[in-house]
């Protein structure tokens, strides 16, 4: 059996990101700088190091070594068996080194010996590496930008940095692009949609200075804008819509998008990047109660996992640190950080500090009914003294129980200021108190109070349709009169009638049969025409096998099938009866609510009868009402015989229309008509069901009514007393208010008082009739076994004891309201407390000037989105470990002009550049920094590439060309719809369903996205990953080549855009070029006009070959066919394949 | 280290940057289609001698129980009904013992106190004598083909050992490169019409890592598994054009439109990777849109093969179809096929109560299908080269759940056939009761590096900088089974 060192190697997986490979050789000189100084890094320097001198050693520098600790010197040159560190390193007891994790392999024991015993050479000016001396921990300074002469590189200081780097090695950057190239990438970059045809030529003709700049202006302007760099930014702050299994959200929250929406108001808005973290960190603790703030809070609610709260906990921590400070925090989890300096307990103090938060929704003046898609999803301390505890080797099962954990950060770069708790305001601790808030629960209780009330009349109508139909039944036996829409004796197949489905259908001896089972899938048999909207059906059958064993009528199924409601027999063992499911999209929801257990079996004949009106469903069964209950859409659709692993025979269907004054039972009356369950046949208990289904209504009626006249008293008590008090000092104010305080007060409390008598008369009449239902039961069930007799006698029992009490609950609110009342209510309910202020002090200290990572790792992220390539390699890792910047004084003076701008584009004449000055723009605007990022020169530079240059810096390093980058998921697909002009402009909203991507033309980021949902098109064009993309991986594959060359977007649009341009262009010729300036935004080559040419030359001669008509004047034909004129088509054919060129996809 | 090694080690080396710094740029993304385009100095050595070309990879999902079908304990039938306290292996349910593999809190099952009979019966197979549980027979009849490894173990009780099963890691690693991935990065195409890669079946549920047990991760969207459906109607996303009343024709004549204007535009950009990989996936994709339908084409095979793989039946058509498509696929030189069966939340074979009938129904649905592709393998001389493995979660407990049995990740059972591993043998074993891996025990990435080993791939020097492993997420070669 494996040890317990397995277990202590996979806790250590948690590292496995943070650790590089020692990479070991075998090699016969031993080398101290290249061999040995790296085992003692990665193993020893942690404890033994600058930071951490434990038992007085360090083992940095050799001359350290041999000075040695408590335990004397560690080495001894000449002699390794002699030596401290190979005695410990080899040890096994407990003074073995290191103490905790792998121990050191044999190769680099052998490495370490062999350099000792050939004499422990090493260089002789060895210095001390100090971590905390690492390049990104020194507070950001503004460089000056170095002087490179008077041309075009000298009018914007990041093109000094650029040029100076390109000078020092030798490369010789590209011309500028020309203007078409340079035009479209600023567009796809700035606001990820290419320009139009018109937008390109009036670029293209307007030849004076500044022409660039003026669209560089008109972009960043733009609302589009936000939309482009909201995306980008959602990639590094883990933007996902919830997820979770089926329905149910397990991770992220439903509404989410609402912060989705904050980010691309607030880019739009030019809000400083320092306030846009400070309000995702602390929103709710610095602006409390405004819900606009609040959404900000949703990058917090996006780490949510209901699955386990350590996960939660976890990611929070870390993509917190990654995604504004660049540090892999999450390697401090099980020790210290082995590269940077966090210690392992500041990790678990940085944890304190989201240790409190919880998720909620508050609710937002949306609809009354419905989900609430105004409720922002927030996040909020719930436990402001929650306590964390510090795990030994980051093992959650191994809590030290003694340490004592209090928030903070990594001590090495500044001192925070440590939190103080923040006290809400009302407003804040009580949404009910909140406008909004309030006229949506007033909305939602005068909702529910009109919806009782139709119940009382639907129940009235019941009531008077059975009286009606039992004056007449002593007369006339027939239905009310109805439209039979059809009687199917199953005697063999019509084709007029149904469309066979997947299955095993026969007609035989009189019947039809279904045989296919053990189908994962649906066997179905789908009527041709729809059936009315409201319809009774009745079906004679018999399950005879399968093991699923379910068999019954889809309805109200939508065209493409993503919505129907389904009632089905079932036979299943483990859940025999009626079983009820809706669809939405791709997903089955059972309501397992309304789930019916009968005692039926495999070969029994039953009778089912399902009536549909609007949402209201009643169900039969052997003409015994077994269900009423409403369903999720009313809207009605097609009909199937549905079978799900059910073998089955079918003798008879009817199905008539509904007329309206049949009755039906109201929905959600479950407990009254099990009494009454002959109800069919007779109608004297029809009419008894009638009288109690009013009674309930009424009560319910009365319950709705007082519930919103108690809210609204209580809600004016308490907004009196907590909005409206004056200030301590004034006596004469403190006094009135008390009056008028206590004038609500009595009212609210009476209010109460109707509220709970209401209550308790309606939970009566449930009792009594739960009574009734058992009293019934133990009727029928006496002969049953022992065991059976005993549980109803005891629910009998039970049912007795709840009226008993329901019936004293009335009678003491009936006493209480004859009490004289006193002004003492129930306030309404205190959902926030107060707040710990932990996370306002991190977000403070993270957007503060002399944080020195904040700025640095936010300018990265920015470049790295308009060069695709970053300054520092690893964008998530500013740490030891991360990559060097490969210009330093560029980022560092890019990051202190983000946080303080000092500069302003000065335009004379023909010459642009920038000066010192006073920009309108705020600190920590970006909009400045793409400014000025977009405007230089090395921004403008052509994308071509140079043989020599590839030959001096084949990666491109130096930045000596623009790099051609393909566009991102998003940008191919809103691209293809902003070139076919038909893109939806629409801004923001709820989560569009992914499966509708290819044909609702919004754009890509209002689509549900989750790692579950992620729009198939978006996912092959290498689309985020929801759970971490700090940096996009690009791939080409044939995937994506499938995608624009087959999918409804690609196909579609380039019809659609075809048959508009063809109306403006008649002329071949023009067409031609004007296509290649509308899809790829350039001039078309002469080679290329030639393929083109001949191209719809050859292809409309074989569509005239094919005999397509010669022309066609109507254009009445649809998208998903191409035309039928063979101009027409042959030109469909060549955009088809523009928006398949390389140079569509790609960014030059 | 020899110079032959040094060689492989950087020629894997250069491959690996290559795909690495392609993080951030497009063009040397490409490694594996530039190479195989022709356009790459070296193409990807073996870095160990090949014995397999291809891989079946097939999945039970749920957790198959060992004890019923791979390593059967007649031991079970003999105490069961009994405490483990009325047997001699009262310590077996020491909470220590139990859980000392297991990974993070509320990680642990529950003792299942009683033991609990076979619930099928069982007989000896093959010249091996190889003894197999009722519901496997077809595969019984295999025996002399299988190596059966019964001594697994593994660290996560519950189902997210299934996405553990596919990438070696921890379920809350999140998506790591699977085994399928590693294949598809570290060897080259066989075929230029289709993925080297590809998943069949319904992907594990969401609980349990979902798309990612077939993803690559960090390795790059190029070498995940390429999702086909049986579904003979859609095996390929957009594999057909949108609407009606496009030809083939048509579309042939704009991909040659599109090939003469990518060419064109190059004349700036000379010898732009990017560009041919996109001409290249063109090409590819024009491939697959035949070759994709034309491995659904099943009417091309004979009755008795249909039947062989049991789609001749309700119930085994499913199973038989991916099976016999999995074949069709390795012929056309697929390097890895990855089959599910029973995927989707926890997995039908989670027999928590019923388990009798839960597996009688589901057995069958897979048993012949499997038979069928081992004989068919190897009567058409397939089997020496393609490396067939059964695998699942964990086992299940001996004591009764009810009237089923527990998730078991102290011992379970997977089985390994052709491709250069020896037939009919059994290897490793758990105890008298099927409870503790106690011979020769295997972490389940020992597998992984198994068939590595036998694809020509040497798990340890199959790294990506900056992306360490640990020796345990790597594993090492069972070289007992190995040929």
């Amino acid at each position: 059996m494996m040890p317990i060192q397995i277990r202590m190697i996979l806790w250590l997986g948690f590292l496995v990101v943070c650790t590089t490979p020692a990479s070991v050789f075998a090699v016969d000189e031993i080398d101290y700088v290249r061999d040995v100084k790296p085992i003692l890094k990665t193993h020893c320097f942690r404890c033994h190091g600058p930071l951490k001198v434990e038992s007085g050693l360090r083992l940095d520098t050799k001359s350290l070594a041999l000075t040695g600790g408590e335990s004397g010197p560690a080495l001894v040159p000449g002699n390794s068996d002699a030596s401290n560190l190979v005695q410990r390193i080899t040890g096994d007891d407990d003074s073995r080194m290191p103490p905790e994790g792998e121990r050191l392999g044999d190769k680099e024991i052998k490495t370490l010996k062999k350099w000792i015993a050939a004499g422990a050479d090493s260089p002789a000016n060895e210095k001390v590496e100090d971590p905390r001396s690492h390049w990104s921990y020194q507070p950001i300074l503004r460089p000056e930008p170095p002087t490179v002469g008077d041309g075009e590189w000298s009018r914007n200081p990041i093109d000094a940095f650029i040029a100076r780097k390109q000078q020092e090695s030798q490369v010789v950057p590209r011309p500028l692009a020309s203007r078409h190239v340079l035009l479209r990438r600023v567009y796809l970059d700035l606001i990820g949609l290419p320009p139009t045809r018109a937008q390109l030529r009036a670029f293209l003709d307007d030849k004076s200075s500044g022409a660039y700049e003026r669209a560089v202006n008109s972009l960043l302007a733009s609302s589009h804008y936000g939309e482009r760099w909201g995306r980008r930014w959602l990639d590094v702050w883990r933007y996902s819509d919830w997820y979770g299994f089926q329905n149910q959200v397990r991770f992220s929250q439903k509404n989410i998008w609402h912060w989705r929406d904050w980010v691309v108001e607030s880019l739009n808005a030019d809000k400083g990047y320092d306030r846009m973290v400070m309000e995702m960190l602390a929103g709710d603790e610095i602006v409390p109660f405004d819900p606009r703030n609040l959404r900000a809070t949703g990058f917090l609610v996006r780490n949510r996992n209901t699955d386990s709260r350590e996960q939660w906990i976890r990611d929070t921590i870390e993509h917190t640190a990654k995604a504004f400070l660049g540090l892999t925090m999450a390697c401090a989890q099980c020790h210290d950080h082995p590269y940077d300096p966090i210690w392992h307990e500041e990790y678990y103090r940085y944890r304190n500090i989201f240790e409190p938060v919880q998720v909620g929704i508050d609710s937002g003046g949306g609809g009354p009914t419905g989900e609430d898609l105004a409720g922002v999803a927030r996040i909020y301390d719930r436990n402001r003294n929650a306590v964390t505890k510090f795990y030994i080797r980051g093992n959650d099962r191994t809590p030290d129980e003694k340490r004592k954990i209090t928030p903070g950060v990594p001590q090495v770069f500044f001192e925070w200021t440590e939190p103080e708790s923040v006290q809400l305001p009302p407003k804040a601790r009580i949404p009910h108190l909140r406008e909004p808030v309030y006229k949506q629960t007033i909305a939602r209780m005068e909702y529910d109070v009109r919806q009782s009330e139709q119940a009382v009349l639907a129940a009235e109508k019941y009531l008077a349709a059975t009286k009606q139909r039992l004056a007449k039944s002593s007369t006339d036996h027939s239905t009310p009169a109805a439209d039979t829409f059809v009687i199917e004796p199953f005697q063999e197949m019509r084709g007029d009638v149904w469309k066979q489905g997947r299955g095993k259908w026969d007609y035989s001896n009189g019947h039809l049969a279904q045989t296919l089972v053990n189908e994962q899938r649906d066997c179905y048999l789908e009527a041709v025409r729809q059936p009315p909207a409201k319809f009774t059906l009745r079906l004679r059958l018999r399950i005879t096998g399968g093991t699923e064993g379910l068999v019954g009528v889809l309805f109200n199924r939508s065209k493409d099938g993503s919505r129907g409601e389904a009632v089905l027999l079932s036979v299943n063992k483990e859940k025999p009866g009626l079983r009820f499911f809706f669809e939405y999209g791709d997903e089955r929801h059972f309501y397992d609510k309304y789930d019916r257990e009968l005692p039926i079996t495999t070969g029994e004949e039953f009778v089912l009868r399902v009536d549909v009106r609007d949402k209201l469903v009643n169900v039969y069964l052997n003409d015994l009402l077994q269900q009423a209950y409403e369903v999720t859409s009313g809207d009605s659709g097609d009909l199937r015989l549905l079978a799900i692993d059910a073998s089955a025979e079918f003798y008879h269907l009817r199905i008539d229309s509904l007329p309206d004054d049949v009755p039906m039972v109201p929905a959600r009356t479950i407990p009254l008509f099990a009494p009454f369950a002959q109800l069919d046949k007779s109608h004297p208990s029809h009419m008894s069901l009638a009288g109690a289904v009013i009674e309930q209504s009424q009560l319910q009626f009365e319950v709705n009514k007082a519930q919103l006249a108690s809210y609204q008293a209580t809600w004016a008590a308490d907004s009196w007393k907590l909005l409206n008090a004056p200030p301590k000092e004034d006596d004469n104010a403190t006094k009135s208010h008390k009056t008028r305080l206590d004038e609500l007060a009595l009212v609210a409390q009476v209010a109460q008082r109707q509220l709970t008598l209401a209550q308790s008369k309606e939970a009566r009449f449930k009792a009594d009739h739960e009574l009734k239902v058992a009293t019934a039961q133990s009727e029928v069930g006496k002969k049953g076994d022992e065991k059976e007799v005993e549980k109803l006698v005891k629910a009998l029992e039970g049912a007795k004891k709840k009226v008993a009490s329901t019936t004293k609950q009335v009678e003491t609110a009936e006493q209480a309201l004859k009490d004289p009342p006193m002004p003492k209510y129930q306030g309404l309910s205190d959902n926030y407390g107060s707040s710990s202020g932990r996370r306002l002090a991190l977000a403070r200290w993270v957007s503060d000037t002399r944080n020195p990572l904040t700025a640095r790792v936010a300018a990265n992220h920015i470049w790295l989105r308009h060069f695709g390539r970053a300054l520092v390699g690893t964008v998530f890792d500013f740490g030891l470990n991360g990559s060097k910047p490969s210009h330093p004084n560029l980022l560092d003076w890019l990051a202190y002009e983000l946080m303080h701008p000092s500069l302003v584009l000065e335009s004379n004449g023909a010459d642009v550049r920038w000066v010192e000055g006073q920009p309108a723009t705020r600190p920590w605007s970006m909009k400045h920094l793409h400014r000025l990022i977009v405007t230089s020169r090395a921004y403008r530079t052509a994308s071509t590439p140079d043989e020599k240059n590839l030959a001096a810096d084949p990666d491109n390093h130096w930045l000596w060309r623009m790099p051609p980058q393909r566009m991102d998921a998003e940008t191919v697909r809103d691209s293809v719809l902003a070139v076919a002009e038909t893109l939806d402009k629409t801004r923001g909203g709820p989560a569009l369903p992914s499966f509708d991507g290819m044909s609702v033309p919004r754009r890509s980021l209002y689509f549900h996205m989750s790692p579950e949902k992620q729009m198939a098109f978006l996912k092959l064009f290498d689309g985020a990953d929801p759970t971490e993309c700090y940096h996009r991986h690009v791939s080409i594959v044939p995937h994506q080549a499938l995608a624009l060359f087959n999918s409804q977007l690609a196909v579609a649009q380039s019809r659609v855009l075809t048959r508009r341009m063809s109306q403006q262009f008649s002329d071949t010729n023009t067409f031609i070029q004007a296509a290649f300036e509308q899809v790829l935004s350039r001039p078309i080559t002469e080679k290329e006009f030639k393929i083109c040419r001949d191209f719809l030359t050859a292809r409309e001669e074989v569509y005239r070959e094919n005999g397509d008509p010669a022309s066609v004047t109507s254009q009445a034909i649809k998208v998903d066919q191409p035309s039928i004129d063979p101009r027409l088509h042959a030109r469909e054919n060549l955009v088809h394949s523009l928006f398949n060129h390389h140079d569509f996809v790609t960014i030059k | 280290m020899n110079i032959q090694h040094q060689m492989q080690a950087y020629s894997l080396c250069r491959r690996t940057f290559l795909a690495d710094a392609g993080m951030g740029f497009t063009g040397l993304a490409l490694g594996a289609l530039l190479q195989e385009d022709g356009y790459s100095a070296e193409p990807v050595k073996s870095q160990v001698p090949a014995k397999a070309t291809s891989v079946i990879w097939i999945f039970l999902a749920g957790g198959v129980s060992h004890l019923e079908s791979f390593d059967i304990k007649p031991a079970l039938d003999k105490y069961a009904g009994k405490t483990f306290d009325q047997t001699p292996f009262k310590d077996f349910l020491d909470q220590e013992k139990r859980e000392k593999n297991l990974m993070g809190s509320g990680m642990s099952v529950p003792p299942r106190k009683e033991l609990m009979a076979l619930n099928t019966g069982y007989r000896k197979y093959g010249e091996c004598g190889l003894e197999v549980g009722d519901w496997f027979s077809h595969i019984g009849e295999c025996a002399d083909d299988l190596a059966v490894v019964r001594s697994l173990w593994t660290v996560h009780p519950n189902h997210g050992m299934q996405l553990t099963w596919h990438t070696g890691m921890h379920v809350r690693d999140g998506a790591q490169p699977t085994i399928g991935s590693w294949v598809s990065y570290g060897l080259g195409s066989l075929n230029q019409q289709l993925p080297k890669f590809i998943a069949m079946g319904k992907s594990i549920g969401g609980c349990c890592g979902g798309e990612f047990g077939h993803g690559a991760a960090y390795l790059g969207p190029q070498y995940a598994g390429v999702k086909i459906s049986t579904d003979l109607k859609n095996p390929l996303q957009f594999v057909k054009p949108y609407g009606t009343g496009v030809t083939a024709e048509e579309q042939a004549a704009e991909l040659d439109l599109i090939g003469q204007l990518n060419r064109a535009t190059g004349v700036e950009y000379p010898d732009d990777p990017d560009l041919r990989a996109r001409i290249r996936s063109y090409e590819l994709s024009a491939g697959m849109q035949i070759a994709v339908p034309e491995l659904m084409r099943l009417d091309q095979e004979t009755t008795h093969t249909q039947e062989l793989y049991g789609i001749d039946q309700e119930h085994s058509r499913e199973f038989g179809t991916q099976c016999l498509v999995a074949r069709r696929m390795v012929e056309k030189g697929v390097r890895f096929v990855q089959l599910y069966h029973g995927a989707g939340s926890a997995g039908t074979w989670d027999a928590h109560s019923d388990i009798k009938k839960r597996y009688n129904k589901e057995a069958p649905k897979v048993d012949k299908p499997i038979a069928g592709l081992l004989k068919d393998l190897k009567q058409r001389g397939l089997l020496d080269s393609t490396l067939v493995v059964f695998g699942t979660e964990f086992g299940r407990t001996p004591g009764a759940q009810g009237t089923g049995r527990d998730h078991h990740p102290q011992g379970f059972t997977c089985w390994l056939a052709g491709g250069g591993i020896k037939g009919g043998i059994t290897h490793g074993a758990t105890d008298e009761l099927g409870f503790y891996a106690v011979e020769n025990p295997h972490y389940v990435t020992d597998i992984h590096a198994t068939v590595l080993h036998q694809m020509g791939l040497d798990a340890q020097h199959l790294a990506v900088p900056g992306r360490k492993r640990i020796d345990i997420h790597r594993g090492q070669t069972i070289n007992e089974i190995v040929e």
